[in-house]
């Protein structure tokens, strides 16, 4: 499990820079993106990933769309996607699972709960 | 008395740790919502330069490509049209020249004509005069003769004068003729020296026209070194409005330390009774449905 690959994708420094800490002290090792745009591009440019964590709002591109594009690329159809932001509407939610998302964590997260997702999909 | 005073500390920092727990979600909802309308107007504020930085990338290239091409042609073409222009009005002002000589020769035919018609009229003149005295001398018999004489006289004065006329007016054409001559090489000579100035006047539009590109060129360069500046000061304040996530986080951190407290407490005074124990962390809420997760809990799909 450990140094296995996670990219988050969040538009802030400080939220990818807490889930890098969170993760890497149990043992992962992560790259960040700085929005969707960047996030397709690392995930286009980085086959050995395990788990992506992804905001839902951002500029350019947000976080739906880019599991949008990820599944509609089918290459990385069986990449799990987990979105991690504030929003907490059933509705959003639903149409991530209809997107291809594996998972949905509501912000602020927990630092087990988080951890505890990454191992379970990356397993 | 002192386990009912646990009791109630324990409740409080159960009631607190809820309650500080919903106001961290609600800011943090709060300040997402503000966060991403500002960020909204800044893409709009982006976009909005993104496509003016287009549109003058787009100018300044076909400025390049084209430069003064158009106008230069323009020139060309007006000084090519005064050129021709001159040149038509010279040719045509040549063929004037020629028929005025032509003519001039004309009217030395004709004047030497007069000469000789003055010179008939003053003979039939003469021999009318002798007719006359011939008459006078045959007497009655040379009356009709006489008349006739006198009629010669007449048309040769007519003649005479008519001729006069003539003559008079050949030497003013005469005259006149090279006077216009005079003048239409005038006119040549004007318009060729029309046709340089316009040519040297035209040459300085071009330049002008020169000058004009290349101090768009530079605007347009300026501007889109100033609207680049502008999209990257969006991105940068943009980023800058991402407070609320790490603050949330922070006071999160906060509430499980108090958690862990409340644990602690709950082990160090022996404390069963499960309402006021804090619940063991459950890691992932799997089987709860999309409507029931909470706050900072995941559900798997």
């Amino acid at each position: 499990m450990t140094g296995k690959k996670i990219l988050v994708v969040d538009d802030s420094a400080s939220v990818r820079q807490q889930v890098s800490l969170v993760l890497g002290q149990a043992g992962f090792h992560v790259i960040e993106a700085v929005d969707g745009i960047d996030g397709v591009e690392k995930i286009n440019g980085n086959d050995d990933l395990a788990v992506v964590i992804c905001d839902v709002n951002m500029p350019r591109m947000n976080g739906l769309e880019l599991v949008e594009k990820v599944r509609a690329g089918n290459q990385r159809a069986l990449l799990p996607i987990v979105m991690l932001t504030t929003e907490g509407q059933p509705a959003l939610m639903q149409r991530a699972k209809q997107a291809g998302a594996k998972g949905w964590i509501i912000k602020p997260f927990k630092a087990d709960i988080l951890i505890a997702t990454v191992k379970k999909l990356a397993a | 008395m002192i386990a009912a005073t646990i009791r109630q500390v324990l409740s409080s920092i159960a009631r607190v740790r809820d309650a500080a727990l919903d106001r961290v979600v609600e800011v943090n909802g709060v300040t997402e919502r503000a966060v991403m309308a500002t960020g909204e107007i800044l893409q709009r504020i982006t976009l909005r330069a993104t496509n003016h930085v287009e549109r003058l990338q787009s100018l300044r290239a076909h400025s390049e490509q084209r430069g003064t091409e158009g106008l230069n042609a323009a020139v060309q073409r007006q000084l090519d049209g005064a050129t021709t222009y001159s040149h038509e009005i010279g040719g045509l002002i040549a063929q004037q020249n020629v028929q005025a000589r032509e003519a001039l020769g004309e009217l030395e035919v004709i004047r030497s004509a007069a000469l000789q018609i003055e010179r008939l009229a003053k003979a039939a003149r003469t021999l009318a005069l002798n007719a006359q005295i011939e008459a006078m001398r045959l007497g009655e018999a040379g009356k009709p003769f006489g008349v006739v004489a006198a009629e010669m006289k007449l048309m040769a004065q007519q003649v005479e004068h008519a001729n006069t006329l003539v003559g008079r007016t050949a030497e003013s054409l005469q005259a006149s003729l090279p006077q216009l001559a005079s003048r239409s090489e005038e006119m040549d000579a004007r318009s060729k020296s029309f046709a340089v100035e316009l040519g040297e006047r035209l040459r300085d539009v071009t330049g002008e026209g020169e000058s004009l590109r290349r101090a768009i060129q530079e605007a347009l360069t300026t501007g889109d070194e100033a609207l680049g500046a502008v999209l990257a000061d969006c991105r940068e304040a943009f980023s800058q409005l991402q407070f609320q996530d790490p603050a949330a986080q922070q006071l999160l951190m906060i509430d499980q330390d108090a958690y862990a407290l409340q644990r602690e407490l709950c082990e160090l005074l022996e404390v069963e009774d499960e309402e006021l124990r804090p619940p063991p962390l459950a890691p992932l809420s799997g089987q709860v449905s999309i409507e029931q997760v909470r706050n900072g809990e995941a559900v798997l799909f």
